[in-house]
């Protein structure tokens, strides 16, 4: 899966407004958007659509959106 | 001879918090849409000073006034709560001469949270098939809006208070089996109050705001859930286990008529009941009018069912619940 595409799929599954820019290198927890809800969500996704298990500490530790999409796919891999 | 659960009651405090309250209270959110996927709309909460156990007398009043006979047959009480009276003696035991129950009557209080039906349930159970009672009156409440912080927006629209009385007798035709319990000792503080028991003391401390482990705030005096951790740990473990309750019973998620999960909020349940496969038309979700009831919230969705005549004689209904321990367990009634 492209980077392109899961930031779609992220910008789903938030529920997240066209005006809302995504920010491959912010902190997710610094966005306006972010709230802990958001962390579950991210959770089932990368269950569902790439069947992978992430933690909120993987969440934490990878930090941005960009690094979340790289240890999905190292996972995935 | 088997066991059933006969008779339910609930009571709720009087005080409501609906969702405009919320949103009164913390203005900020009201453009969030992560609340509408929680299908919480209004919660009750206890006034600080009311005491959890008048809410069980309430619950446990109700179900004599529709069952007078009741009262009298009693010979065993449970008492589920983490507020007592007492220091000593036991609330169980305070509760049987309020309620005017026989003095042949064990009394019993058992400190759970979210899993405590299903422990009080086998607990009833044993009692009844080792022919100690013949009728065990189960009281529970929840009180954890008392322990709150006011600033803790995510619990405070979560959790919701509320009471139960049942009574578990035996049957018959009705059976409950195939109980499973599991425990996680090691992520105990992934739902904790961290002060005000013998480890830690309430003091100066326990209302300041912490980072803890999880990078997140917490305040030692006042209930703390790491959400995403617990998200974590329910997936992992319920789904399993549920699997390993049926292949105990030797069933298939085909053979049972609904799946009664512990009830945290909509979307807890949805995501666990696609998690572990469940047909969606038999997991029930009713959380919209009282947010998450701990250990009241799988005897509220057994009522609520009862009420509306949706449980059958031969139905056949898994019970599974997950909470603070981290615990989780389960078994089958076949009703």
């Amino acid at each position: 899966m492209e980077y392109k595409e899961f930031e779609e799929q992220v910008r789903d599954v938030l529920e997240l407004e066209d005006d809302v820019q995504l920010d491959k290198d912010q902190k997710l927890v610094d966005t306006d958007y972010w709230s802990s809800m958001h962390a579950l969500l991210i959770m089932a996704m990368a269950e569902s659509e790439f069947g992978v298990s992430i933690t909120g500490e993987d969440l934490r530790e990878t930090g941005t959106l960009g690094s979340l999409y790289n240890l999905l796919m190292e996972r995935k891999a | 001879m088997g066991t059933t659960l006969s008779h339910i009651a609930l009571a709720f405090p009087k005080k409501k918090f609906t969702n405009e309250d919320f949103f009164t209270q913390f203005p900020e959110e009201k453009e969030s849409k992560t609340w509408n996927k929680l299908g919480i709309k209004q919660r009750h909460l206890f006034h600080e000073k009311e005491v959890p156990s008048d809410l069980a007398v309430e619950a446990a009043e109700k179900l004599f006034s529709n069952q007078p006979e009741l009262r009298k047959e009693v010979d065993f009480i449970l008492f589920s709560c983490p507020e007592r009276d007492y220091y000593t003696p036991v609330t169980s035991g305070v509760l049987q001469s309020r309620l005017g129950i026989s003095q042949q009557c064990g009394c019993m209080d058992v400190h759970q949270g979210c899993t405590a039906f299903v422990y009080l349930l086998s607990l009833a159970d044993g009692l009844l098939s080792i022919g100690v009672a013949k009728k065990v009156l189960i009281l529970a409440v929840s009180p954890l809006s008392k322990k709150l912080h006011p600033k803790d927006k995510a619990n405070r629209f979560l959790f919701g208070d509320a009471a139960t009385a049942f009574v578990v007798e035996k049957n018959e035709s009705s059976k409950v089996h195939s109980y499973l319990f599991g425990n996680d000792g090691s992520q105990s503080d992934r739902i904790i109050i961290k002060d005000g028991e013998a480890r830690n003391v309430f003091n100066a401390d326990s209302e300041k705001a912490k980072i803890n482990r999880f990078k997140e705030t917490q305040y030692d005096g006042f209930f703390y859930q790491n959400g995403a951790g617990v998200f974590r740990f329910t997936l992992d473990r319920v789904p399993q286990m549920i699997d390993d309750i049926l292949s105990k019973a030797n069933y298939t998620k085909d053979d049972i008529d609904l799946f009664i999960l512990h009830q945290p909020n909509v979307f807890m349940v949805k995501t666990l009941a696609k998690f572990a496969k469940l047909p969606a038309e038999k997991v029930i979700v009713d959380v919209e009018d009282y947010g998450n009831t701990g250990n009241v919230s799988i005897p509220i969705l057994i009522h609520n069912l009862k009420e509306k005549k949706t449980l059958r004689k031969g139905m056949k209904l898994l019970i599974a619940a997950f909470g603070t321990g981290l615990s989780w367990n389960g078994c089958i009634w076949e009703i």
